[in-house]
């Protein structure tokens, strides 16, 4: 777990560097309204997932299906691969501690856990709190009005991006947040009713002057996995995206978000995030240990310290450059679990229907990777991921209302759906949504709307046995 | 479970045996599954002689370790530092041994940073002790780990090489053993409650492993995640509990460095290994190794022959880790390379070939 010499690292970087193979992203089914609400898949059609069980290629797919799902390596990585994977995973595992420690020090001054695990639980999807519990696996975006010099979110003066909710000793935390929900009622066109929880999010206790007006957006902790093969996908694979999906339904078409990279020091294609506002591996590691944690990296060298009463001295990086490659080699190199029951007649039927539904206009079944050059597991693999990496509006119910470089307040990058169905051995919860909302996958996908909107009626639409097929497609997947 | 460590290590470079399991366990889908009895009937005989047990006893180890600290904080002696020091140790001795099957609602409730997490942050709980005369559970439950459960009891319980003396106890520093008692009291009994087929019943989800049940959709789901649970601790004594202490030479990687009890943790991890695949704490029941045993019965021989000499070698190391980590280290590289051992043949062996038994439900 944690054995490894240092200096086998190396610095991994995640960008692709040449097409290899563009997958046809072509979307091979427009939404469709419920009146027509299942069309089989068409013959010319190759982005079917269909029978293949294995969501992330042959090389970054494990065969498990326990609570250890999401935190195994790629079947094919070098013994240097796997050394750099192990030392990582030890980064990822550690607690850290407020400086000065004999042990993992550097945590704060404020954060919000003290792990990356303590939120990523089994490399896995995070939930709100519970009844009495902590916001352990939640974070708190913030930003004020307008845009920063990159034209990405403007920090609050006091708050900056991020309202960190504990702090070490001595200092203050940022604010606390508490959820109240209220259930909102709807029918299924069977006469089924359903209920959706609605959150409503206080935030008390400022320590410093904080404006209602600020944006304020909650975000539960996605899980880790596959995200190598993602960012293995070519810029031009995602854009061929976009492209077919504007040719068969301009209304329903995702967009790129360009995003500005902190390491290139420039505007690029977003993909992580869920607004696709990070570009790398390498910066959405920096960026979380940094807001999540308070752990200093070359990336991001400066402590949060908006909080004056905090020291914001210069100091070297808390987690060496080797570490963060590490720590980056790690998440890139976390496979995809095996889908199960891949041949049942329901689960068969059930991907059916999600096609039919429209569905796989954003939830894009397949892709190809391009070429990453010193990682060859995530290079050249056919992949079901079920995202298009594209940001849709998914309307005034899932709204954050907080813009983030080209995504709107209303807009989401469609979230990867492989490996979904093991939330409950992972995570022990089926909370779903950017800030876990949903307390079922059907009702997830209840929650949809904007560009969804038609894809959400086609559901509604369905009969119980459709619902139950298209459920357990996608607990297969 | 959380008290995971990094460190720049330069000197062992020992590969890997997670992931190499991880990777067996991945491929086993190209081995021919047999037939086997009654693969059911197996998780619940590891279920209801070792995993809940060992969570019954946990809780009421902790009730009395909780009842103990009252107790000094309430009247310090002598006496009563050393019984709530016993009650410690005795309670350490069952979570140890849950190590053997550390998933379910211990990770998933975060049960465990709450009770075992590690490093601890001395300096944060020598700032809550000072001069904190009225700290509550309710204020313990809402610190971090670092600042509560068995290492920071443990740090104030034991002090630096068990200095802790009943006079040297500040009203600061037995309040703070009361109310972290109380909190890791609670802990334990809603970490027995989420098991207990009476409570949450995750005793049930692996029991009822199979088609419709959305945790463990087959019972080979079920037997892989007790197979991985417990090669877990093999991998984690020798590659971290034992390997960061030797290559750093430095006590403050070891497990429990106060206590000095790190040498039984250690034990009590394998114990936890032990009793899922023999089935009992005594190796006498239904585990694991029934079901190796019908497949290969000189893989089952070798395993356990393989256990026993890996408790050997830790009895071997003496009475103190810390006195062989000064003293004797060859005793701790000979018990690391016996678990090592143990380890691979779980890993290269066992688990291909639980893997490959019980999807056909």
């Amino acid at each position: 777990m944690t054995t490894t010499d240092v200096k086998r690292m190396s610095g991994i970087t995640c960008r692709p560097t040449h097409v290899a193979l563009v997958a046809a992203c072509a979307l091979a089914l427009a939404a469709c309204g419920g009146d027509t609400p299942v069309r089989p898949p068409t013959g010319s059609d190759t982005t079917a997932a269909g029978l293949d069980p294995n969501s992330g290629g042959a090389l970054m797919t494990v065969v498990d299906a326990t609570s250890r799902a999401f935190q195994l390596p790629g079947t094919s990585l070098s013994s240097d691969r796997l050394a750099a994977h192990v030392d990582g995973d030890a980064v990822f595992d550690a607690t850290f501690v407020p400086a000065p420690a004999p042990v993992n020090p550097g945590l704060g001054p404020h954060y919000d856990n003290n792990s990356c695990s303590g939120c990523h639980t089994g490399d896995g999807r995070g939930r709100p709190p519970v009844s009495g519990d902590l916001f352990n696996s939640m974070i708190f975006r913030v930003s004020g009005a307008g845009v920063n010099a990159h034209g990405g979110p403007a920090p609050i003066a006091a708050f900056g991006t991020q309202l960190e909710l504990k702090a070490v000793s001595g200092v203050t935390p940022m604010a606390t947040v508490a959820i109240d929900y209220h259930d909102s009622t709807d029918t299924f066109a069977d006469g089924t009713h359903y209920s959706l929880r609605v959150p409503r999010y206080i935030v008390s206790n400022p320590y410093a002057p904080f404006s209602m007006d600020a944006k304020l957006s909650p975000r539960v902790a996605p899980p880790n996995f596959g995200l190598g093969l993602l960012a293995a996908v070519s810029d031009q694979t995602i854009l061929a995206g976009a492209t077919a999906e504007s040719a068969i339904d301009p209304s329903v078409a995702g967009h790129p978000n360009y995003v500005f990279d902190s390491i290139g020091r420039q505007t690029v294609l977003g993909r992580f995030g869920l607004k696709a506002n990070m570009a790398t591996l390498t910066e959405q590691s920096a960026s979380a240990l940094s807001g999540d944690m308070g752990i200093t990296t070359s990336v991001f060298p400066l402590d949060i310290c908006a909080d004056p009463a905090v020291s914001c001295a210069s100091h070297p990086p808390e987690l060496t450059d080797a570490q963060l490659a590490a720590v980056t080699t790690y998440i890139q190199t976390l496979a995809v679990p095996a889908r199960r029951s891949v041949t049942a007649t329901t689960v068969v039927r059930g991907e059916q229907l999600f096609r039919g539904f429209g569905c796989t206009t954003c939830h894009t079944q397949t892709m190809t990777t391009g070429t990453v050059a010193g990682a060859p597991e995530v290079s050249g693999q056919r992949i079901h991921p079920y995202t298009d990496l594209l940001l849709h509006d998914m309307g005034p119910g899932l709204a954050d209302n907080r813009p983030d470089y080209l995504a709107t307040g209303s807009e989401w990058r469609t979230p990867p759906l492989w490996g979904i169905g093991l939330t409950p051995v992972v995570n022990g919860h089926t909370n779903f949504l950017h800030d876990g909302r949903a307390r079922s996958l059907l009702e997830a996908v209840m929650w949809h709307g904007g560009q969804a909107t038609a894809a959400r009626e086609a559901v509604r639409a369905a009969s119980p046995d459709d619902r139950n097929a298209l459920l357990a497609f996608l607990n297969s997947l | 479970m959380t008290n995971e460590r990094f460190s720049a290590r330069r000197a062992l470079v020992l590969l890997a045996t997670a992931s190499a399991f991880a990777i067996l366990v991945a491929c086993n889908d190209s081995v021919t599954a047999p037939e086997l009895g009654a693969p059911t009937s197996l998780v619940s005989s590891i279920v209801e002689t070792v995993y809940l047990p060992t969570f019954d006893s946990l809780n009421a180890r902790a009730a009395r370790l909780s009842s103990a600290l009252d107790a000094l904080a309430a009247s310090p002696s002598p006496a009563a530092l050393s019984a709530a020091q016993d009650a410690w140790r005795a309670t350490r001795e069952m979570y140890e041994r849950n190590e053997g099957f550390a998933f379910g609602p211990l990770i998933t409730n975060e049960y465990d940073p709450n009770m075992d997490t590690w490093p601890i942050d001395r300096a944060g709980i020598d700032a809550l002790v000072a001069g904190n005369t009225s700290i509550t559970k309710a204020e313990i439950d809402e610190e971090d780990g670092t600042l509560k459960g068995f290492h920071g009891i443990e740090y104030i319980l034991f002090g630096d090489n068990n200095s802790t003396t009943a006079a040297s106890l500040t009203v600061g520093q037995r309040n703070y053993l009361s109310a972290a008692g109380q909190s890791l009291a609670a802990v334990a009994a809603a970490l027995d409650e989420a098991w207990s087929p009476t409570g949450g019943n995750f005793a049930g989800q692996l029991t009822s492993a199979g088609s419709g049940n959305s945790v463990y959709a087959s019972v080979g789901a079920a037997l892989q995640e007790i197979t991985s649970g417990l090669i877990e601790p093999t991998d984690e004594v020798a590659n971290s509990k034992i390997a960061l202490p030797l290559s750093s030479g430095d006590t403050y990687f070891e497990e429990s460095a106060f206590s000095d009890n790190t040498l039984n943790d250690l034990k009590n991890d394998l114990h936890g290994a032990y009793a899922a695949y023999t089935g009992s704490f005594s190796g006498d029941a239904n585990g694991i190794g029934t079901l190796i045993a019908s497949q290969s019965p000189s893989l089952d021989v070798q395993v356990r022959a393989q256990f026993t000499a890996a408790f050997a070698a830790l009895d071997a190391v003496g009475p103190s880790f810390d006195q062989a980590l000064h003293n004797n280290p060859d005793a701790l590289r000979s018990a690391q390379q016996a678990i090592l051992t143990l380890n691979h043949t779980l890993v290269n062996q066992v688990a291909p070939l639980v893997g490959a038994v019980g999807d056909d439900d």
